[in-house]
């Protein structure tokens, strides 16, 4: 298994010290090796489908108000979220 | 041009008009104020988890249907991650392996032949947020109302070969979701969106070229000439002994071109998996059956059906059909057999939708009925009023909602078409008038429409012009 941090890191958009990189490197392939230890499914023709319940179409309005809503945000301005200014 | 063909697939974007978002109960509604139809669920907090709106996969399956796909009685949801601010997630969850419908297709009228575009897939997933940008303020403001709103993807086959047929494909598909009742189809309100994806390849060749793919297209005219721009560049860079490079673009309407937004090398990873949060969604045949019957004649069907047993034209047919109210009233008011279809037509296309341009009202808010309408098309086709009074017969239906005979009745439009009491009228106009009979007979073809004027007036407008006409000719030709 190649784990490429470049392009993980890329892909989250975020940065890593080289320290920092080898750190998760590590990491990220404990994990890797746990799943591969887990057993494989050899039938997955037997596994039943786990079908889920559907929600009818009904409205149930107005349980959170705009304020409370953004009451985590760092930035608001005139009901929104502030971010950085993003133009693809 | 003539030594290439272009290859076109599309993907079609259309936003449902279900009362709730798809993985939460929040309302789905355009226009409000910024961040007021949101919850935890569709902002993405922590800890919250989605549950899948009934509506959303009936709607996809009979969109499925309408489009001739194979409806998968289970179907499963997956992850697309990606990073935007629009998207709180950080993924969007869509289908990947096993969507809602696949295989399908649908007949589009396209240059007066049927022509027929394969669809791979339709899926269901939801909508991202809305950025905004305000000159007055340096950083962009996030409004989240349209995230979780449902979506469908259409994704056809790369079976479109012009913009021409890109257009119709499009408006085919906006036609078959009004029929449906289950899209807004609002192009200004962002409401159906398209990819598109060209290559170009020389005619003859099987091969397919290097595509590229073009995004932000809004509206059907920018897809046409976000098409036939990237068929000349295309062509430009074969010609000029370039290659194509595999590429992702943007669309800009306002400039009329398309820029570079990604190349092959960055392009999107979107690490799809299985959708951790949900389990597998289940349609019953039975549920698709009652679907599959409950569909209405759909809009295409239409437009073939009047061109082919009517003889109408594309562009008549496509007028009538792309209004289910008015192909309604269309179809009942040829089913009771009483005028003819052509009439009705023209009827419909010209006074009646004059009438609606200048109301602004839909077909169902007019006091017509197919029987009224049909009755006063009947009295013209007969004779018994002038096509001018039908008109005015039309525009006092319009105004009381009176039936057209009681109108006929009551007002002095009937016309005359009594051929023995027509001679009498016209033998009388002609012994007053010598001089007219005899500079029509020296040539003067113009003394022909003085005595029918004449006849006319006598008449108070209600003699039959034809036949008032023919009579004339009978006795002085």
């Amino acid at each position: 298994m190649i784990i490429n941090m470049e392009h993980i890191a890329r892909l989250a958009q975020l940065e890593f010290s080289e320290k920092e990189k080898e750190e998760i490197y590590k990491n990220i392939e404990n994990i890797i090796n746990m799943v591969g230890d887990l057993p494989d499914i050899i039938n997955v023709e037997s596994l039943d489908e786990n079908i889920m319940e559907l929600r009818p179409d009904d409205i149930h309005a107005n349980k959170f108000t705009n304020e409370e809503m953004l009451s985590n945000a760092p930035v608001t301005h005139n009901g929104c979220i502030s971010v950085p200014k993003t133009v693809e | 041009m003539s030594e290439y063909e272009s290859i076109i697939g599309l993907e079609v974007h259309a936003e449902l008009n279900t009362k709730t978002k798809i993985y939460c109960d929040c309302p789905n509604l355009f226009g409000s104020l910024p961040n007021t139809n949101v919850c935890p669920i569709c902002m993405g907090f922590p800890g919250t988890l989605p549950v899948l709106n009934r509506r959303v996969v009936e709607y996809a399956a009979k969109v499925g249907l309408a489009m001739n796909c194979y409806i998968n009685n289970i179907s499963h949801h997956d992850r697309k991650n990606y990073f935007y601010p629009d998207l709180p997630k950080a993924y969007q969850i869509s289908q990947w392996n096993t969507p809602i419908c696949e295989n399908g297709f649908i007949d589009i009228v396209s240059d007066g032949r049927l022509k027929r575009i394969r669809i791979n897939r339709i899926h269901i997933e939801e909508d991202a947020g809305k950025l905004l940008h305000d000159s007055k303020y340096n950083d962009s403001l996030v409004d989240f109302n349209r995230c979780g709103v449902p979506l469908i993807e259409i994704v056809s086959e790369p079976d479109i070969r012009n913009s021409a047929e890109a257009k119709t494909y499009l408006e085919t598909i906006k036609m078959i979701l009004m029929y449906l009742g289950i899209s807004d189809c609002k192009m200004q309100e962002g409401s159906i969106r398209c990819d598109v994806n060209v290559s170009i390849r020389k005619k003859g060749s099987n091969k397919l070229g290097t595509r590229c793919e073009m995004k932000n297209v809004n509206s059907f005219s920018g897809a046409v000439r976000s098409i036939e721009y990237e068929i000349k560049r295309q062509i430009d860079i074969l010609k000029s002994g370039g290659t194509i490079k595999q590429e992702t673009r943007r669309w800009d309407d306002a400039k009329g071109k398309s820029f570079v937004m990604r190349t092959k090398e960055d392009a999107n990873d979107y690490r799809y998996f299985p959708e951790p949060d949900l389990l597998s969604t289940y349609i019953d045949k039975k549920e698709i059956e009652k679907y599959k019957s409950s569909l209405p004649e759909l809009p295409n069907a239409k437009i073939w059906r009047y061109i082919h047993d009517f003889g109408f034209s594309q562009v008549d047919s496509k007028l009538i059909a792309i209004d289910p109210e008015r192909a309604a009233l269309f179809d009942d008011s040829i089913n009771r057999m009483e005028c003819t279809p052509k009439s009705i037509c023209n009827w419909l296309l010209s006074d009646i939708a004059k009438f609606q341009n200048d109301t602004k009202l839909k077909i169902s808010e007019l006091p017509i009925t197919p029987k009224s309408l049909c009755s006063l098309i009947a009295e013209v086709e007969k004779g018994n009023i002038s096509n001018t009074a039908g008109k005015k017969v039309l525009s006092i239906m319009m105004k009381t909602g009176e039936d057209p005979l009681d109108i006929i009745d009551k007002s002095n439009m009937k016309q005359n078409s009594d051929a023995e009491s027509l001679k009498v009228l016209v033998e009388e106009i002609l012994m007053n008038n010598q001089k007219s009979i005899s500079d029509y007979k020296n040539g003067k073809t113009n003394a022909l429409g003085f005595i029918i004027g004449q006849c006319m007036k006598k008449s108070k407008g209600n003699a039959n012009p034809a036949m008032v006409r023919d009579i004339i000719l009978k006795i002085i030709g």
